[in-house]
């Protein structure tokens, strides 16, 4: 009856396209959400008989765009998170951009339990925002994280970006300052990902915009992460910050394979130890919550010693290795041992009480570490 | 004796693309040997690689019979020989068994330097030689100008050479008159003990080796007991017959004179090597036909397979390949950088490629080649003489007293306007000039002494480029010459990489080093730690580079809780580490050693 449980919906509607988004979003009129609320409440109700013996302590409302939803519909798909079991003490996160923040809708979020605000800052600099299509000012984000705070929100999280077209070490420096004098609870730090086929992409094809180079970019990785670490966050996961007992309990479980459920076009769940997801295309989407089943699609099998192995080292917490090998056999968890153990003495992972964590060095390389130690398995 | 009057034995010269095989197809269509249905293009090119390249790589004959305007039916024996300079010695063989070859030359581009290298073969050979100017359809054609040519720069008489269109067929006729009329009739005395010329053979799974010949003296049929001279090996003769078109056509009996083939389950065929004589073991002949060779490999190079696992497919593959290619020879051996594969010596850079191509194309899987090597001869000081075939034995210098390397004589024909271009390229790659001729209007002839080593990178590239494609090549060993030469090592992180190590000119050795260690820069990915890559002499370092470590491979976000396509794109790093050799710490891909050993400028 207690297994804990996550619940995520996804709001794919932006009210404009950011330049490195490749995320499933797209500019919709508003009269199209009414519908796809309708969508996202049919397919809870649907999966609602399959979470009887669990207990709902996460939800978390991303994009997309969340804040695109006015309260009423907002509210809607609030009570149909409430039709689970949910926590009293349910971690309950929207996602909201810092331009078109409206107090009331704030309001009405905290009235309908939201707890937690994650913000897209991304960065002080108007410049930078521009060019990465941001909607939102510098000038906005004060007044959106006041907004919060008056709203009773306190568990304000703020998003930043490193490696934007046009940034510097200075420039950096000023966003990362702007973001800590607003007192977040938490800060996610993203390197900036060159996707292909965003508009972006094209806007460096073309020479027009030039990126950091990778160089750059670690440095700035490296130099945020140790002064976030010495105003007093724990840099617990490889782009997650938090002030002590501030962690994203939600983003938690994708690191720790607890089971989530995805509810929305493009929305990816665990569940019982099977990845599923819907597709993404929200007229897919609407068409699957009209039918009688759910209509998810079912990923690749979830190997859980591999799984464990890539997300357990996203984490400050690190791989267990007596769990890890009581999971995947002695012998291998002694050859993952051994070469994490060569890792800590290049200065890229470091031990912990149960065993091996990434060092922000060790982060910042994490895929050429986890592809080494995939070779092991 | 037998009247041979009606038999013609020959074969087709030619400069590459000048239309030899098209002209051998006409031939076989007029005598209506094939039907049109029949004809595949270039039918005597049967290997898939020598119809795309348009090259031909064995030996082929085929007897045709003609009816002449005498009203006379004529054998006419067409031995097609391999048109490339690794295989002259295969030509010079294929042409002993002829009594006369059909020099065909280009209307349009006129004589090439394979065209001469070719005729002073068939000269050599003692041959007729029937001139034919092909491609007159073309709009460039001057059949005029290139007669001229031929009696000028090859002095024979071309005022009446058959002008034609292999290509669409014009004039065909007058090819085959003028073999019946200028080529002479094969003598020999089919009594004489038996000497029959080896000029190709081929490996069949049912009946072993066919040995195709040209009976010189006496005869030879089926159950006789014959002697390869050379090898010295004895067999029963199975069948003997002639080349049809379309297959073999058994016989009783092959006279002097005659062109045919026998098989006698011979298992090798290293056994009937090209060149040697077969007789009859009971009578034998006192003394065998001159000319004589073993194939003689003289450039060397390591194959192995990209996926180690696969070292006993690369091993089956060079076997069969060895059963139908006496030239080709090979023995294992390994190396830290690639681990097991074969040292494999090849008659030229082209038989090289061919190989290459033929593993990964028949048998199937990719493999790796590390860079061609010639011969290097060593004396050394306690006066032993060495002949190193792999970079990897090259002796410490303190043992070398003297160093030799392999020349060529070779000669480059080409329009006046690229004389200057040649030149520079000769020079750069330690030429020694030898002398220019003027072959007609506009056109040179240069000859320079080449070390072999400097052709066997990319000179027919580099002369390509630089002459637009206008200028040919030809060349023959002319023996060792004394030599400044290194061995250089290249080292990645500290490390040797054997498979990598070269064999150069003292003065060459700065910049091959300096490209080789920026090519490898370029090429290897950056990794975990920052990677040193260095050229060395001996202990001292002359070149250096630093591949520096990775900073940044890091997927920021997940969205969504999407960890599929995180685990996607672990996934697919992980499969290309899997496929990366790896030196020591360093991962290599394949890519980066195939770059690497390539040295395009």
């Amino acid at each position: 009856m207690n297994k804990p449980l996550g619940l995520y919906f996804h709001v794919p509607f932006c009210r404009s396209k950011c330049t490195y988004c490749d995320f499933y979003s797209y500019i919709a009129r508003p009269e199209a959400f009414r519908r796809y609320v309708d969508a996202l409440v049919r397919t809870a109700e649907k999966l609602r008989p399959l979470a009887e013996e669990y207990r709902v302590d996460t939800v978390y409302f991303g994009g997309g765009t969340p804040s695109v939803l006015d309260a009423a519909e907002f509210g809607r798909v609030m009570g149909a998170a409430r039709a689970f079991a949910l926590a009293d003490n349910a971690e309950v996160t929207a996602e909201a951009n810092p331009a078109p923040l409206d107090p009331s809708l704030l309001r009405a979020w905290r009235a309908e339990g939201v707890n937690r605000v994650s913000i897209g800052m991304q960065s002080a600099v108007d410049g930078e925002l521009k060019l990465i299509g941001r909607r939102h000012k510098n000038a906005d984000l004060a007044d959106a994280v006041r907004a919060a705070r008056d709203a009773g929100i306190e568990n304000i999280s703020l998003d930043l970006m490193l490696g934007l077209p046009g940034q510097t070490a200075e420039s950096a420096k000023i966003s990362l300052e702007t973001a800590l004098s607003l007192r977040p609870t938490h800060l996610s730090v993203y390197c900036l990902k060159l996707e292909e086929g965003t508009a972006l992409a094209r806007m460096v094809e073309s020479g027009r915009v030039t990126l950091p180079d990778d160089e750059a970019v670690a440095d700035l990785y490296l130099a945020c992460a140790a002064w976030l670490v010495a105003e007093g966050f724990e840099h617990y996961e490889i782009s997650n910050f938090a002030l002590p007992g501030c962690r994203s309990r939600h983003n938690m479980r994708y690191w720790q394979r607890s089971d989530y459920l995805g509810i929305g076009a493009a929305a990816h769940s665990f569940f019982g130890g099977t990845r599923r997801y819907f597709p993404a295309d929200t007229a897919a989407f609407l068409d699957l919550a009209d039918g009688s089943g759910i209509g998810w699609e079912t990923d690749d099998p979830a190997d859980p010693i591999e799984e464990t192995l890539i997300l357990a080292l996203r984490t400050a917490d690190g791989l267990d290795l007596a769990a890890f090998s009581a999971l995947a056999g002695k012998t291998t968890a002694e050859k993952i041992g051994k070469s994490l153990e060569m890792f800590t003495k290049s200065g890229h992972a470091r031990r912990t009480s149960q065993g091996y964590a990434l060092t922000a060095e060790g982060w910042l390389v994490s895929n050429a570490i986890l592809s080494d130690l995939l070779l092991l398995l | 004796m037998r009247d041979t009057s009606r038999i013609r034995n020959f074969s087709i010269i030619a400069h590459i693309d000048h239309g030899k095989s098209t002209l051998a197809d006409r031939l076989l269509e007029a005598c209506a040997a094939v039907s049109s249905r029949e004809m595949t293009e270039q039918l005597l090119d049967n290997m898939e690689l020598e119809r795309e390249r348009g090259i031909t790589i064995k030996a082929r004959a085929v007897s045709l019979k003609y009816k002449a305007a005498d009203g006379e039916i004529y054998d006419l024996n067409l031995i097609d020989t391999p048109g490339h300079v690794d295989f002259n010695y295969e030509v010079s063989r294929s042409l002993r068994a002829c009594e006369g070859a059909i020099l065909v030359v280009d209307a349009a581009q006129g004589i090439e330097a394979q065209t001469l290298a070719n005729t002073y073969l068939a000269l050599d050979a003692g041959l007729e030689i029937v001139p034919v100017v092909n491609k007159i359809d073309l709009l460039a054609a001057d059949p005029d100008r290139v007669k001229k040519e031929i009696e000028d720069i090859i002095g024979i008489p071309a005022e009446y050479a058959p002008c034609i269109s292999a290509k669409q067929g014009l004039n065909i006729g007058d090819v085959l008159e003028r073999i019946v009329s200028d080529i002479p009739a094969p003598t020999g005395n089919d009594e004489a003990p038996l000497k029959a010329l080896i000029f190709d053979s081929q490996y069949d799974s049912y009946r072993g080796v066919i040995v195709f010949m040209r009976i010189v003296d006496g005869s030879l049929r089926a159950g006789d007991h014959i002697r390869m001279m050379a090898t010295g090996s004895e067999f029963d003769v199975v069948e003997v017959g002639t080349m049809n078109p379309l297959g073999l056509t058994p016989c009783d009996v092959l006279r002097a004179g005659d062109v045919g083939y026998l098989t006698a389950s011979i298992k090798n065929v290293r056994d009937t090597e090209v060149g040697d004589t077969v007789t009859h073991a009971e009578r034998p002949a006192a003394e065998a036909l001159e000319g004589y060779r073993k194939a003689q490999p003289m450039v060397y190079s390591g194959i192995y397979p990209d996926d180690g696992s696969r070292y006993p497919d690369l091993r089956d593959a060079l076997e069969k390949l060895r059963l139908n290619d006496a030239a080709l020879s090979f023995e294992p051996e390994s190396s830290i950088a690639l681990g097991f594969g074969f040292r494999c010596g090849f008659l030229g850079l082209l038989h090289m490629e061919i190989i290459q191509e033929r593993i990964e194309r028949e048998f199937n899987f990719d493999i790796i080649t590390t860079a061609p090597s010639v011969i290097y001869k060593i004396k050394r000081v306690d006066g032993e003489e060495l002949y190193i075939d792999n970079p990897q034995n090259y002796p410490d210098p303190t043992l070398i007293e003297t160093a030799y390397e392999p020349f060529v004589r070779a000669s480059i024909i080409t329009p006046s306007a690229y004389i200057g271009n040649i030149m520079e390229l000769c020079q750069d790659r330690r030429g020694v000039h030898r002398g220019m001729n003027l072959l007609d209007g506009d056109r040179y002839e240069i000859l320079y002494e080449l070390p072999l080593n400097e052709i066997i990178y990319d000179f027919f590239d580099a002369l390509k480029s630089r002459t637009k494609g206008y200028a040919s090549l030809d060349y023959e060993l002319m023996g060792y010459r004394e030599s400044k030469l290194v061995k250089l090592d290249i080292l990645l992180n500290g490390e040797m990489v054997d498979a990598l190590t070269f064999i150069v000119h003292a003065d060459k050795a700065y910049p091959r080093a300096r490209r080789i260690v920026e090519k490898l820069k370029e090429n290897i990915d950056r990794q975990m730690f920052e990677i040193p890559v260095q050229a060395a002499i001996g202990g001292k370092i002359i070149a250096r580079e630093t591949v520096k470590a990775l900073r940044k491979d890091v997927l920021a976000k997940c969205y969504g809780g999407d960890i599929t396509r995180k685990k996607k794109l672990l996934e697919k790093q992980k499969e290309g580490k899997k496929k990366m050799r790896s030196i020591g710490s360093v991962n290599l891909t394949h890519e980066a050693f195939m770059a690497v050993l390539k040295f395009d400028e």
